[in-house]
């Protein structure tokens, strides 16, 4: 009796211990709350890139960059984003940082207040195509325009990280900077950063 | 017994097998039919034990690089990365309590580190230089055991290579040169880089738009060795291949230099942690499995004599300890990326822009060619601006993909197009 019952008991034991191991499931999650977040990871959240590009947002709202220059021209300023530099070590956060801030940035503002130019390369080639499809009489050409509209301001964002590891913890801390840039004068028209630390711990397992 | 216990003690001998499954047999896949077995064998990762499947990318991720697919292994890449750098792992108290490798694999630093690098190349070869930076300067951070105590300093040349390149894409000349000066400052040790390699230097750098990665061999493997296999050892391979030459266009660049080695480096970043706990269940399985059979010897030995409760007891503790025993498996985990080439050289080159013919020939170290490893009519596509990244193994070769369209192709649509 007493055998059949430490054996049931070892049983359980043995059966948790592997059925533990099993089983996988799939969240939705507010990319705003990190809390929410299972990885515990030193890198990069969600959460900070919007926080990010919130604050740069802010920043060019408290500027009044395109008050000033509409004063001056009639006309919004046009902004061109240039690629940001990523000395972290967390790849893929260029373009998501890229695409947040331009759609966060047009979401918020209005053609009048703010206009945008896509200088990516693909992009670029794909318009001298066209153009020049037109130009042959190739394809139709409504508006007879030529010109490519040239870049008031470029706005610029590089990531530069401080990461460390003592094998046990691993602690990145990332500054987003950005600047605003005169590309006619290469005044910087204004400059901010956000400065994001994160630390996380290893299991002994993968020390 | 009763047959209540025997129906339980079979289901959890099953499942302990079922934890115990074979384990996918890459190299006999490699033997069988190369990169295209791998790639047919590895299509449903949710196939594989959910602790295996970081590796399995991480080998379908290979299979993808040497068949060309540039995009996918990219992508594959990139998946394993994001769990071998940020995620933390799982199969804990399985690891512990049974047998280490029902951890979930996550690579070893000197995994991690051509992890990142490979990612930092693609990203590189598809025009992401921003994204090939970071994997460059992860490759340099999980080839570092301690900033504190500057232990185990990073020194993957080809990771400090590339980030030269991608501050000179940026037009960062004094950060190229800081740089340099860092791989500059690393230890001459030829068994990691050959320090004649005549590319360190930011002139070099400047009149350089061609680099070739040349790897060589295959890397290290390694066993459970002990009483218990609780003692892990890392093994190199046995290859002839000592340096390469390149030709373009009929004519020789000259050979090429090693700038990293990944025995070197899979041996060079201190002990494991889990080597403590993997001696620790090993003397435990040997405590256990004794006291626990002579518990159960003793506890019959009195039910015989007639003290039937006592020795029921004695033995029931007996045998929970000789199961513990028994259940305790203190061998260590030998998984690894196996696909790994032993060495990787490197030639640079400054080449006018458009196309050209590219020969590679491998020698063994007294200088005689290994003509089965000739890889001739290789075609290499210099752009105007920026760089050309030429990736070839001596065995089993990697494919060049011929247009941008295959580099860019999903290589399950293509290989089911071809059935």
């Amino acid at each position: 009796m007493i055998k059949n019952r430490l054996f049931l008991l070892m049983t359980a034991i043995a059966l948790l211990m592997t059925v533990a191991a099993c089983g996988s499931e799939s969240t939705r999650v507010d990319p705003k709350d990190d809390e929410e977040d299972p990885i515990q990871s030193s890198g990069p959240y969600s959460s900070d890139l919007l926080e990010v590009t919130d604050v740069i947002m802010a920043q060019f709202k408290a500027e009044r960059v395109s008050e000033d220059f509409r004063d001056q021209y009639k006309d919004a300023p046009i902004i061109a984003v240039i690629r940001p530099l990523n000395d972290t070590r967390f790849p893929n956060i260029t373009k998501i940082f890229e695409e947040r801030l331009i759609s966060g940035l047009m979401k918020k503002t209005t053609r009048r207040e703010l206009r945008f130019v896509n200088r990516e390369s693909d992009t670029l080639d794909a318009v001298a195509a066209e153009k020049a499809m037109k130009e042959s009489g190739e394809v139709t050409d409504r508006s007879g325009r030529r010109t490519k509209y040239g870049a008031d301001f470029f706005l610029k964002a590089k990531f530069t990280a401080l990461s460390m590891t003592d094998g046990d913890h691993s602690s990145d801390t990332i500054n987003y900077s950005f600047e605003l840039i005169d590309p006619e004068t290469t005044e910087i028209v204004f400059k901010g950063d956000h400065l994001i630390k994160r630390v996380s711990e290893k299991d002994a397992l993968y020390r | 017994m009763s047959k209540t216990a025997s129906k339980l003690l079979f289901v959890v001998v099953m499942a302990l097998c079922a934890g115990c499954a074979s384990r996918y047999d890459v190299i006999a896949a490699m033997h069988r039919g190369g990169y295209d077995e791998v790639l047919e064998n590895t299509e449903n990762i949710n196939d594989f034990p959910e602790r295996d499947r970081t590796l399995i990318l991480n080998y379908r991720a290979q299979a993808k690089l040497g068949l060309g697919y540039h995009l996918s292994a990219r992508d594959d890449f990139l998946r394993s990365w994001n769990i071998m750098n940020t995620g933390a792992g799982g199969g804990h108290a399985a690891a512990y309590v049974i047998a280490e490798d029902n951890k979930y694999y996550m690579g070893d630093p000197y995994e991690r580190v051509f992890n990142s690098y490979y990612l930092g190349l693609l990203y590189y070869m598809l025009n992401a230089p921003e994204d090939a930076m970071a994997s460059f300067t992860n490759a340099l951070f999980a080839d570092t055991g301690d900033f504190k105590l500057n232990e185990y300093a990073a020194d993957f040349v080809p990771a400090m290579v590339m980030r030269t390149r991608v501050y000179l894409d940026r037009g960062a000349k004094l950060d190229a040169q800081d740089q340099l000066k860092a791989l500059n400052a690393l230890p001459k040790n030829e068994r990691n880089f050959d320090p004649a390699c005549p590319w360190f230097n930011i002139d070099d750098q400047l009149n350089t738009n061609t680099l070739f990665f040349v790897e060589l061999g295959d890397g290290p493997f390694m066993t459970a060795e002990g009483r218990h296999g609780q003692t892990r050892v890392i093994h190199p391979s046995r290859y002839p291949e000592a340096y390469a030459e390149i030709y373009v266009d009929g004519k020789t660049l000259g050979r090429t230099y090693k700038v990293a080695d990944s025995f070197f480096q899979a041996v060079t970043r201190g002990g494991r942690a889990m080597d403590e706990v993997l001696k620790g269940k090993a003397i435990a399985k040997d405590v256990t499995t004794v006291v626990g059979a002579v518990g159960v010897g003793v506890g019959v030995s009195m039910m015989e004599n007639g003290d039937s409760t006592a020795g029921a007891i004695t033995a029931g503790v007996g045998a929970l300890v000789l199961l513990a025993g028994l259940l305790l498996n203190p061998e260590a985990d030998v998984r690894s990326n196996v696909l790994l080439p032993g060495e990787v050289h490197l030639m640079q080159a400054q080449l006018p822009p458009g196309p050209h013919d590219v020969e590679l020939r491998v020698f063994d170290k007294d200088g005689r060619e290994l003509r089965r490893m000739r890889q001739e009519g290789l075609d290499l596509n210099v752009p105007q601006k920026g760089d050309a990244v030429m990736l070839l193994r001596s065995q089993p070769r990697y494919k060049i993909p011929l247009q941008e369209a295959d580099r860019l192709a999903d290589p399950y649509a293509r290989h089911k197009t071809i059935r």
